[in-house]
């Protein structure tokens, strides 16, 4: 067989220059992801031993035998699962209602659309900081208005061993919903105004082309964004440091909390390594869960 | 719209910029009074006679005696502050750039080319974005110590380096696939080399998307805190984050502790003003049509 003939003699072929043009990334992705994931996959197989300092001698799997019978963190399994559903639910709700609300035509538009990111600008541990300011029992936000407002007299203890995890949750929300609020915002964009005009012609009503105008196409901005803000909770932490501190007690305290106290308070570092790995685990098998369902979804409803 | 349709929707709205803004305001709030009308019942919900005095004292600049009672603060606040805001920005600045330089590369060959094994670079890229750092900080600790890198900024530096090289590539590939093929097709049939036609011609096409890209940047260093928490606290290049937690942790008093949060806030308000003007070009919900 002949091979066809190329007119023109090309210099550097795709493949050569994506190379060239991707070493320092794959430099320092290996730097980030392979080195620690390696280090802290051998230390988890240790056992450590304080006699003359530090030492490891080779102890199997005894961590991740501890890890399952670590009352802590086998707790933290559900408080993580119950701080990831709340604050996705309210920061998708929330950044829906303000998408909607802003896709509208109305004045000053633009400032208030720059101005509603800036919850999102600020960091999760200076989120944590402020909203403890919101909760705090007698200078806190939250009880200063609701005694102005007369719906309370005496000052309420917000930060229960019962609702801790709500608190932050709220407060996550807060951090998470503009980025919610701006996915929702440019898959509005996508969807014909046609669509609407016609839906109205039909005698639809503002709900109605709601649930069958807008929603179906939101349907994929609204995959993307549940599971962009999914493995951001998941894997936070800062917040609940700032915020509840894991407390009271261990009542907030999600996984990613317990692996640091366990590492940095207690100084276990071979068994902290362990629960690492469960931690990644679990956080690499919600993204691929979820990933695999995107794509379905995304498979299935298209886009515009 | 009908006229109800209009109230409800100007009643969403306040909701909206209330919920979004009340905890940031209050904060400002607590920041411009004394202890003294801190404590008050009822609780002001407006400082009555606003004080820039813990500003001042935080920036070290001239206070006017006053004869408040408990209106005392550390000389520690104003030096962790002053020397944390510093050694924020002599990391975020550097490594965003470098960061945004690199990335820029790096998202134009995921959002501009064909090479092998595509996908799985992209799942590698994902996959550095969702490890929680507090489980993989302890490696660096370790290795940090070791090397004599533990509480300087270089060290630091490395790892945010790691960190958004990965993200400037996420947030640039999209951008790149959307932009125009056939200018550059063309420049390329006129002669020019690949880099070239890069440099000259995808690069200030790129531009909005590149500033985006810096600022996003800028903004994720700066507001780091798990790392700098892990590896620089206590040290000379304590950044800015664990200096506010620190403070916070101690028990510092309610208005000077506003006071030094809403300082730390502003250059990441005034930089997220930046942000939203070019965020909608981002197109950040591209990337995962690339991979799909």
């Amino acid at each position: 067989m002949r091979k066809p003939q190329r007119s023109k003699p090309r210099v550097t072929s795709d493949q050569t220059f994506a190379i060239y043009l991707l070493l320092p990334l794959i430099f320092f992705t290996m730097a980030l992801v392979i080195y620690p994931l390696s280090y802290s996959l051998w230390l988890s197989f240790q056992e450590q031993i304080w006699i003359g300092g530090l030492r490891y001698v080779f102890g199997g799997l005894t961590q991740y035998a501890k890890a399952l019978k670590d009352p802590l963190f086998i707790n933290s399994i559900p408080i993580t699962f119950r701080f990831v559903g709340e604050s996705v639910t309210l920061a998708v709700l929330i950044g829906l209602g303000i998408a909607l609300a802003l896709n509208q035509p109305l004045q000053g538009r633009k400032v208030i659309r720059a101005l509603i990111l800036l919850p999102w600008a600020i960091s999760e541990f200076a989120t944590g900081i402020i909203w403890s300011f919101v909760y705090k029992r007698d200078v806190g936000l939250l009880n200063a208005m609701l005694k102005a407002l007369g719906i309370i007299e005496s000052d309420i203890v917000w930060i229960t061993p019962k609702f801790a995890i709500e608190t932050v949750s709220i407060a996550f929300a807060w951090h998470m919903a503009p980025l919610a609020a701006f996915f929702f915002l440019a898959g509005l964009q996508f969807i014909p105004t046609d669509l609407y005009r016609q839906a109205r012609i039909d005698g639809a009503g503002v709900v109605r082309r709601f649930l069958s105008v807008t929603l179906p196409h939101l349907k994929y901005s609204m995959l993307v964004i549940t599971i962009l803000i999914t493995v951001m909770t998941a894997r936070s932490l800062d917040t609940i440091l700032t915020l509840t501190g894991g407390g009271p007690g261990f009542a907030s305290s999600t996984f990613t909390n317990i692996v640091y106290v366990r590492t940095f308070k207690e100084l276990q570092f071979a068994y902290g390594a362990a629960l690492s790995w469960y931690v990644i685990l679990i956080v690499v098998i919600l993204v691929i869960v979820m990933f695999m369902l995107m794509t379905k979804g995304f498979a299935r409803g298209g886009r515009r | 719209m009908a006229k109800g349709n209009r109230a409800l929707l100007y009643f969403a709205v306040i909701i909206i910029v209330l919920w979004s803004f009340m905890p940031i305001y209050w904060i400002l709030n607590l920041s411009l009074q004394f202890e003294s009308t801190i404590y008050a019942t009822p609780t002001n919900l407006a400082p009555l006679k606003p004080t820039d005095y813990w500003y001042r004292r935080i920036l070290q600049l001239p206070v006017e005696e006053i004869e408040m009672a408990g209106a005392s603060v550390g000389a520690m606040t104003a030096e962790h502050i002053g020397r944390g805001l510093k050694n924020s920005i002599l990391v975020a600045l550097p490594v965003s750039v470098i960061a945004t330089a690199v990335g820029s590369l790096s998202g134009y060959a995921f959002g501009r080319l064909k090479f092998k094994f595509k996908n799985g670079w992209l799942v590698m890229l994902l996959a550095s974005q969702v490890l929680p750092p507090v489980a993989v900080v302890l490696p660096f600790f370790i290795f940090f110590l070791t090397l004599g890198l533990l509480g300087t900024l270089h060290g630091l530096m490395i790892i945010y380096l790691g960190m958004l090289i990965p993200l400037v590539t996420w947030v640039l590939l999209g951008f790149f696939a959307g932009l125009p093929l056939e200018i550059e097709r063309a420049a390329r049939i006129d002669g020019c080399g690949r880099l070239e036609a890069l440099r000259k011609i995808v690069l200030p096409m790129a531009a909005p998307g590149i500033v985006a890209g810096w600022v996003l940047a800028f903004i994720t260093a700066y507001n780091e805190f798990m790392y700098a928490w892990i590896l620089t606290t206590g040290s000379f290049a304590q950044t800015l984050p664990p200096a506010i937690t620190g403070l916070f942790f101690q028990d510092t008093g309610v208005p000077e502790m506003s006071a030094a949060v809403m300082l730390s806030l502003l250059p990441v308000l005034a930089l997220g003003l930046v942000l939203q003007k070019y965020i909608m070009q981002l197109r950040i919900v591209d990337p995962v049509t690339v991979v799909a």
